[in-house]
C-alpha cells in the first residue's frame, strides 16, 4: 500500500495540483471574470424581461461558425438531401441562465439540423453568448473570462481538448486521489494523533512529513469528497456512458416513456403556433413556488420546439438558498401559457446525486462556507505539495551518492507545480491588465502568457536544480517565491492603473467585494510569498554552511540540522 | 411484489455490499504487507498488475454499471434512478477493486476476477437488456 500511495501519488500528484489549485480559484471563478472585464463590474441582477430583453437579443443571433462547421457534417444525413446553410438553419430552441454569483447573463440558441441522420436525437447547432441583463447588449466573446472559462475548465480538463483526453486524465488522478487517501490512511494508522503533530523547527523531511499528514488527515472528508463528486458529476457523460452505449435502447425507452407521463412533448409537431408572453409564466411560476412556501427567482429557463404547437417553456428556481443548482421546475405551454406540469419532488437517489454534486459545484450563497472551501482546497494543495517535498528529501541524499537525477527532476516537476503554476495564474491576470482592452486576439495573448510563464519557470526550475542532485536544497523555489511577489503586486498596482479600482474605493467608498476580495487575495499571496522565500533563505543558509552535517543527518532517523 | 419492496430491497442490498466490503477491505490490511513486498520483485509483474488494476478494474465497474442499471430497471426500479444510484456506486466499488488488485497475492488472479468478471456482468446485462426490449 506504501508502494502504491508514493508511485501513483507521485505520478498523479501534478496533474492533482492542478486540480486543487484551480478548484480552489474557481469557488471565486466569477468575481475573477469581474476583475479581469472591468465592463461587468456591476452588481447581479435577477433574470430580465425574457419578452422585452432576452427575446430580441436572442433573435439577432446566428449559428456559431465553428459549431456548424465541426457538427453540421456530423448531424445531417447527405443521402436525404443538401446540407441547410448555416444562415438558415431553423431556431428549436431558447434557453438563459442567471446565478447570484454573476452579474452577466448567459444565454443561447439551439438551431435545429433537418434532414439528420437520427431525427429522433438532439441534433442542435449552438450559438452561445453573454448578455448585460440591463440591457441586453451582447458583450463579445474574445474577452476571455479567466475565471469562468479558464481557470475553472483548466481544473477538470487541463484544457487538454482532443478526445476529452483532459478529462479522463484529471479522472484516473481523482480516482487515485481516492486510493491515496485510503493508502495514506492505512500505513499512518495513527491518524488521531497526526491530526496535533507538526514540527516545523525539524529538518525538511520530517517538517514536510508532518505537515503532509496534518493537512491530509484535516480535510480527509473534504478531499475525499471532492473527488469522489468530482468522479459522479462527469460520471454518465464521460467516464461511464454505459446508459448512451450498451443500455441506450433501454434509455430511449425510458425517454418515450417518460415524456408520454409528464405530458411534456418529445418531438415537435410540425405545425407553427404564437409565442405568449413568457414574463406572465415567470410570475405564474414565482407565485406558484411562493405558494409552496419557496418563494425564489428565475434560474433556468428553456424554450423547447421554438414556433411549434408543441413548444413548451421550462421554468426553473435558482438555487442560491439550497445545495441543488436549479430545481422546482415548472412547464408552460408556449401558444397559450397554461401550465402542462410541476416537476415532481425529487426520488432519495436523485436527492443524494443532486445533494452530492450541488455540494462540488458550490452555486448557493452562502460566503463563509466559500472561504472554507478554499481553504480545504488549499489545504489538498499543500498535502500534495508537501508529498512531493518528502518524497525528494528522502531520497535526495542517496540519489546524490548513486548519481541519480531521480530527485533532481521531481524537485523540479515540484517547484513547476507551486510556485511556477502561481506565477502562471497571476501572470496571465496581469497580462490582461498590461494589454489594450479592446485589442483584436487579447484572449489568445493571455493564454500565451500562462503558458510561457509556466514553461519558463519549469526551464529556471530544473537548471536550477543542480544542488539538489548534491544532496541540498534547490534555490528555486526561493527565486520563484520572489516572482510571484513581483507578479502579485503588479497585478493589483496594474488594476488600480487601468481601471482606476483601487482598494480604499473597493471596500470603502465604492464597495465592490469581487473586485477588492481579488486584490486583497492577490496582496496576500505576495505577502505568503515573501514570507516563504525568506524563512527559505534563512533555511538554505542554515544547512549549506555544513555540508558532512546534511550527510550524516540523512543517515539517522532522529537527527536535527545543527545551526551554525 | 410491489415498487416499494423492490425499493426496500434495493437499499437493503446497498448496505449489505457496503457493509460486506468494509469487512473485505479490513481483512486486506494484513495481507497488503506481504502482497507488497512480492510485488516490487518483478518488473513485468509490476506492470501487469498495474494495468489490471486500472484497465480491469475499469471493466469491472462497466459490467458493474451495466449490470446493476439494467437488472434494477427489469425489476421494476425507475431507470433514471437506477443509472444515478448505481453510477454513484460505481466509483466506491472501482476504488476497492484497484486498492484488491495491489493487495492480492496473484496477479492473474486479479485479471481473471477483473477483466472476466467485467466481461461476464456486461454480457449478462445486454442480455437482460434484450430480456426487455423483445
Amino acid at each position: 500500500m506504501t508502494w502504491v500511495h508514493t508511485w501513483f501519488g507521485l505520478v498523479l500528484g501534478f496533474v492533482l495540483m492542478v486540480c486543487f489549485f484551480f478548484g480552489s480559484l474557481s469557488v471565486f471563478d466569477r468575481e475573477i471574470d469581474r476583475w479581469a472585464i472591468p465592463e461587468t463590474r456591476f452588481d447581479a441582477q435577477p433574470m430580465p424581461s425574457f419578452d422585452k430583453v432576452l427575446l430580441p437579443a436572442l433573435q439577432q443571433l446566428e449559428p456559431d461558425e465553428r459549431d456548424y462547421a465541426a457538427n453540421m457534417p456530423r448531424l445531417h444525413d447527405p443521402a436525404k438531401g443538401e446540407m441547410t446553410p448555416r444562415t438558415e438553419l431553423p431556431v428549436d430552441e431558447y434557453w438563459a441562465y442567471v446565478t447570484h454569483r454573476d452579474p452577466v447573463l448567459s444565454a443561447g440558441v439551439g438551431y435545429g439540423v433537418p434532414l439528420a441522420k437520427n431525427p429522433e436525437d438532439h441534433n442542435h447547432i449552438h450559438k452561445n453568448v453573454t448578455l448585460d441583463p440591463r440591457t441586453g447588449a451582447v458583450l463579445p466573446d474574445d474577452k476571455l473570462k479567466i475565471g469562468s472559462h479558464w481557470f475553472y475548465p483548466m481544473h477538470y480538463s487541463l484544457q487538454l481538448k482532443w478526445k476529452n483526453l483532459g478529462i479522463w486524465i484529471v479522472g484516473l488522478a481523482a480516482l487515485m486521489m481516492l486510493a491515496a487517501l485510503v493508502t495514506g490512511v492505512i500505513m499512518h494508522r495513527k491518524v488521531f494523533r497526526e491530526f496535533f503533530t507538526f514540527r516545523p523547527w525539524k529538518r525538511t523531511q520530517r517538517a514536510s512529513l508532518d505537515l503532509h499528514n496534518l493537512t491530509g488527515v484535516v480535510a480527509l472528508p473534504f478531499h475525499f469528497f471532492f473527488a469522489f463528486t468530482g468522479l459522479v458529476i462527469f460520471a454518465s457523460f464521460y467516464f461511464l456512458p454505459v446508459t448512451s452505449t450498451l443500455l441506450d435502447p433501454l434509455h430511449k425507452q425510458h425517454e418515450i416513456h417518460e415524456a408520454a407521463a409528464t405530458g411534456l412533448p418529445h418531438d415537435a409537431a410540425g405545425v407553427p403556433a404564437p409565442m405568449s408572453s413568457v414574463d406572465a409564466m415567470v410570475e405564474e411560476a414565482k407565485r406558484r413556488w411562493a405558494a409552496r412556501d419557496m418563494a425564489g427567482e428565475v434560474g433556468f429557463l428553456v424554450m423547447h420546439h421554438v414556433g411549434d404547437a408543441n413548444s413548451y417553456v421550462s421554468i426553473y428556481r435558482a438555487g442560491s438558498d439550497r445545495v441543488a443548482l436549479v430545481g422546482e421546475g415548472i412547464h408552460f405551454k408556449t401558444s397559450t401559457g397554461e401550465v402542462l406540469s410541476e416537476d415532481p419532488p425529487r426520488t432519495p437517489v436523485s436527492e443524494v446525486n443532486e445533494f452530492l454534486t450541488g455540494l462540488h459545484l458550490q452555486h448557493f450563497e452562502h460566503w463563509f462556507l466559500r472561504w472554507l472551501y478554499v481553504l480545504g482546497g488549499l489545504l489538498g494543495a499543500v498535502c500534495i505539495a508537501t508529498g512531493f517535498i518528502f518524497f525528494v528529501e528522502k531520497r535526495k541524499s542517496q540519489h546524490a551518492r548513486s548519481g541519480s537525477n531521480g530527485s533532481r527532476v521531481v524537485d523540479s516537476l515540484a517547484v513547476t507545480t507551486v510556485t511556477g503554476m502561481v506565477m502562471a495564474a497571476v501572470g496571465m491576470l496581469v497580462m490582461n491588465r498590461i494589454l489594450p482592452a479592446d485589442m483584436l486576439g487579447k484572449a489568445d495573448w493571455e493564454k500565451a502568457a500562462f503558458w510561457t510563464i509556466w514553461g519558463v519557470s519549469f526551464l529556471h526550475a530544473y537548471i536550477r536544480s543542480a544542488p539538489v542532485a548534491l544532496g541540498l536544497f534547490n534555490p528555486a523555489w526561493r527565486e520563484q517565491c520572489w516572482g510571484v511577489v513581483v507578479l502579485s503586486n503588479s497585478a493589483v498596482l496594474l488594476n488600480w492603473a487601468t481601471t482606476g479600482d483601487h482598494l480604499i474605493k473597493t471596500i470603502f467608498t465604492n464597495t465592490y467585494w469581487p473586485v477588492a476580495g481579488v486584490d486583497l487575495s492577490l496582496i496576500a499571496c505576495g505577502v505568503i510569498g515573501a514570507w516563504a522565500a525568506l524563512k527559505l533563505a534563512r533555511r538554505e543558509r542554515g544547512v549549506s554552511v555544513l555540508p558532512k552535517k546534511a550527510e550524516k543527518q540523512a543517515d539517522s532517523e532522529a537527527g536535527e540540522v545543527a545551526h551554525a | 411484489m410491489s415498487i416499494e419492496v423492490w425499493h426496500s430491497c434495493f437499499y437493503l442490498l446497498l448496505l449489505l455490499k457496503i457493509i460486506i466490503i468494509s469487512v473485505y477491505k479490513s481483512k486486506r490490511l494484513i495481507a497488503t504487507q506481504m502482497a507488497s513486498v512480492q510485488a516490487r520483485s518483478n518488473h513485468k509483474l509490476i506492470v501487469s498488475r498495474i494495468l489490471a488494476a486500472l484497465l480491469g478494474g475499469y471493466a469491472f465497474v462497466w459490467g458493474f454499471s451495466s449490470l446493476g442499471i439494467a437488472g434494477l430497471a427489469a425489476l421494476g426500479v425507475d431507470f433514471h434512478e437506477a443509472e444515478t444510484g448505481v453510477l454513484m456506486l460505481a466509483f466506491l466499488v472501482f476504488l476497492c477493486v484497484f486498492l484488491w488488485a495491489f493487495a492480492s497475492t496473484s496477479v492473474a488472479r486479479v485479471w481473471a476476477v477483473l477483466a472476466g468478471g467485467g466481461g461476464l456482468m456486461t454480457l449478462s446485462a445486454w442480455l437482460v437488456q434484450q430480456n426487455m426490449l423483445s
